[in-house]
């Protein structure tokens, strides 16, 4: 009941969040007019048309997007941690986010439209942890253990593919923009490419959510889990293949945000334990409410908007040092 | 209830870890799994557990575990590992509440009397008061009475045991025993590796005798476990 409870509270709060977010930033909307707006859905009033326009074609779905990427990469954190046994894990483990940056700069380098830089750094990601994936496999051996050394190696290699390009590319034109596309923004969204993500990133999250208890029995290791009745590798590719799924519609959507798969799981084990059943979907909630909010100081703190990713990182280790006492202390003989 | 194995042999990398091993044992006994180390004795559980491929049979009151999946072997057999290293510091009670996954539909649904089956095999341990205590702050003895709780949380009779008191001072060994002692009379079958040979004397009714992968000895301990059949058993495994 306790957890449920908490649920409930982070909902209302992402709520509160939200609304405030579609108030805030360089014309701000007051309060009384976003929830005009709002409840226009429901029957017909009155809303100025310039609010209106703004609410409607800017701050809605920018709202969606940041907390979809938000949630979304949350929880592909959370399970990977589960996944891999080990509470310093993110998204970027089996090669996702170096590969989507190579993805990415190919199709800035070849000078291709901004919805191909989309698919080609999703291509990549997936790509990337394919190769991860593949080359754990040629040992012959499905351990966790090689797994991680497949994603090293693949993130290096795409890491290094990427610096190739990098070297290559026009400096005074693709390489800014491919240096920009790297560091996230939530600011080239369209309705377009939210309409495209927004149902496989929903239905991910929601599967991910409901496999908490068997997350929970994948973190004591493959033996015991196998002898608790998890079938360990269906499991195991289920949920590697759905975190991937998120993080590459994620990093293709809105480029690379970093620490938010890191440092929320960690807010949301304090808050409700390590049990995966809850750990989960309050990942889900907590992501949506941090991405908002670094996604209101990005858009808020100076006249030029700031890539979200650097907010991110920055509001991301602020907190994590806050929180380091409490995480230390949950951790405490556990993972060493 | 009967756990019967039929002339299991297990190669591992071209290997011979397993040779021809075969022995029934009865519901409510209590049977020590002796030998010196690379005898072979945990790949006997592992392979009874399903968890390693190997020639011959298996069969639990009658029924090949071959031919059953994984969550219906898990209903029938438990296993307690020897030590195990927990990344999260789940409460006591839901380390126990997995012992339940097997029962759950696709691993989401939790049935309604899981709750009673967890607050019963705490009960039952007499660890009731530790449910919400971190499992990964308790103290070896704890830890190694919570794993036996989760295994009988799984519902099976047939509880498998992979040197559980190598990590227990006298006190908590001497528990540890009791209870499994109290498990055998209650009708479960129990197969334990052990180390201590003098201790497995006193406690368990049979005891099979592993040595180089094969089966040596089996029978009750006043008879197999003679100060001689000992010397012969860790003795000759030193031997060139």
């Amino acid at each position: 009941m306790k957890g449920i409870a908490s649920l409930a509270c982070a909902f209302i709060v992402l709520v509160i969040v939200a609304v405030a977010s579609l108030c805030v930033g360089r014309y701000p909307i007051p309060l009384h007019d976003c929830l005009q707006f709002l409840f226009s859905f429901f029957h017909a009033s009155p809303t100025p048309s310039v609010t209106r326009s703004i609410l409607l074609q800017l701050r809605l779905p920018r709202l969606e997007a940041a907390m979809l990427a938000g949630a979304a990469l949350s929880v592909s954190g959370a399970s990977y941690q589960a996944v891999f046994r080990n509470p310093l894990v993110s998204p970027g483990i089996l090669g996702a986010l170096s590969g989507a940056g190579f993805g990415a700069a190919v199709a800035i380098v070849l000078n291709y439209p901004a919805w191909m830089v989309s698919v080609s750094a999703f291509t990549g990601s997936v790509v990337a942890v394919l190769a991860g994936v593949g080359i754990a496999r040629l040992s012959g051996d499905r351990s966790i253990l090689m797994l991680i050394f497949g994603g090293l190696v693949s993130n290096a290699l795409f890491t290094s593919l990427l610096s190739i390009l990098k070297y290559l590319a026009d400096p005074d034109d693709q390489l800014p923009d491919i240096v920009f596309w790297l560091l996230g923004t939530l600011a080239r969204v369209t309705p377009e490419t939210l309409s495209l993500v927004s149902l496989p990133m929903l239905v991910s999250i929601v599967l991910l959510c409901l496999t908490g208890r068997l997350l929970d029995a994948l973190t004591l290791g493959d033996d015991e889990a196998r002898s608790l009745g998890v079938p360990v590798v269906a499991v195991r590719s289920v949920v590697v293949i759905l975190a991937t799924l998120l993080s590459a519609l994620t990093v293709a959507m809105a480029g690379i945000i970093g620490w938010v798969g890191l440092v929320v799981p960690h807010i949301a084990r304090l808050i409700v334990g390590p049990g995966n059943r809850l750990v989960l979907p309050m990942s889900a909630l907590i992501g949506a409410i941090f991405l908002l909010f670094a996604d209101d100081l990005a858009r808020c703190l100076s006249s030029a908007e700031i890539p979200i990713g650097i907010m991110t990182e920055l509001s991301g280790v602020i907190l994590f040092l806050i929180l380091l006492p409490r995480v230390r202390s949950s951790l405490k003989g556990s993972w060493r | 209830m009967t756990l019967v194995a039929e002339d299991i042999s297990c190669r591992r990398d071209g290997r011979l870890v397993l040779d021809d091993i075969s022995f029934s044992l009865p519901d409510g006994t209590m049977t020590a799994l002796l030998g010196p180390n690379g005898a072979g004795k945990t790949t006997l559980l592992r392979v009874i557990l399903g968890l390693e491929k190997a020639d011959g049979r298996i069969l639990l009151n009658g029924a090949d575990l071959s031919t059953l999946t994984r969550r219906e072997v898990a209903r029938r057999i438990a296993y307690v590992p020897q030590t195990n290293t927990v990344a999260f510091a789940y409460t006591v009670a839901d380390m126990v509440a997995m012992g339940r996954l097997s029962h759950a539909r696709f691993g989401l649904i939790t049935p309604a009397d899981d709750k009673d089956a967890v607050t019963g095999a705490l009960a039952r341990l007499n660890i009731s008061h530790l449910a919400d205590r971190a499992y990964t702050q308790l103290s070896g003895g704890e830890q190694q009475a919570v794993l036996i709780a989760r295994a009988l949380a799984q519902g099976g009779r047939t509880l498998l045991l992979d040197e559980p008191a190598s990590a227990l001072d006298f006190g908590q060994q001497k528990r540890l025993w009791a209870q499994l002692r109290d498990l055998a009379e209650q009708g479960y079958t129990i197969l334990c590796t052990t180390h201590d040979p003098l201790r497995a004397r006193e406690i368990f009714d049979v005891a099979l005798l592993m040595r180089q992968g094969r089966l040596v000895d089996c029978g009750a301990v006043g008879s197999v476990l003679t100060d001689e059949g000992i010397d012969t058993l860790y003795a000759s495994a030193h031997v060139p």
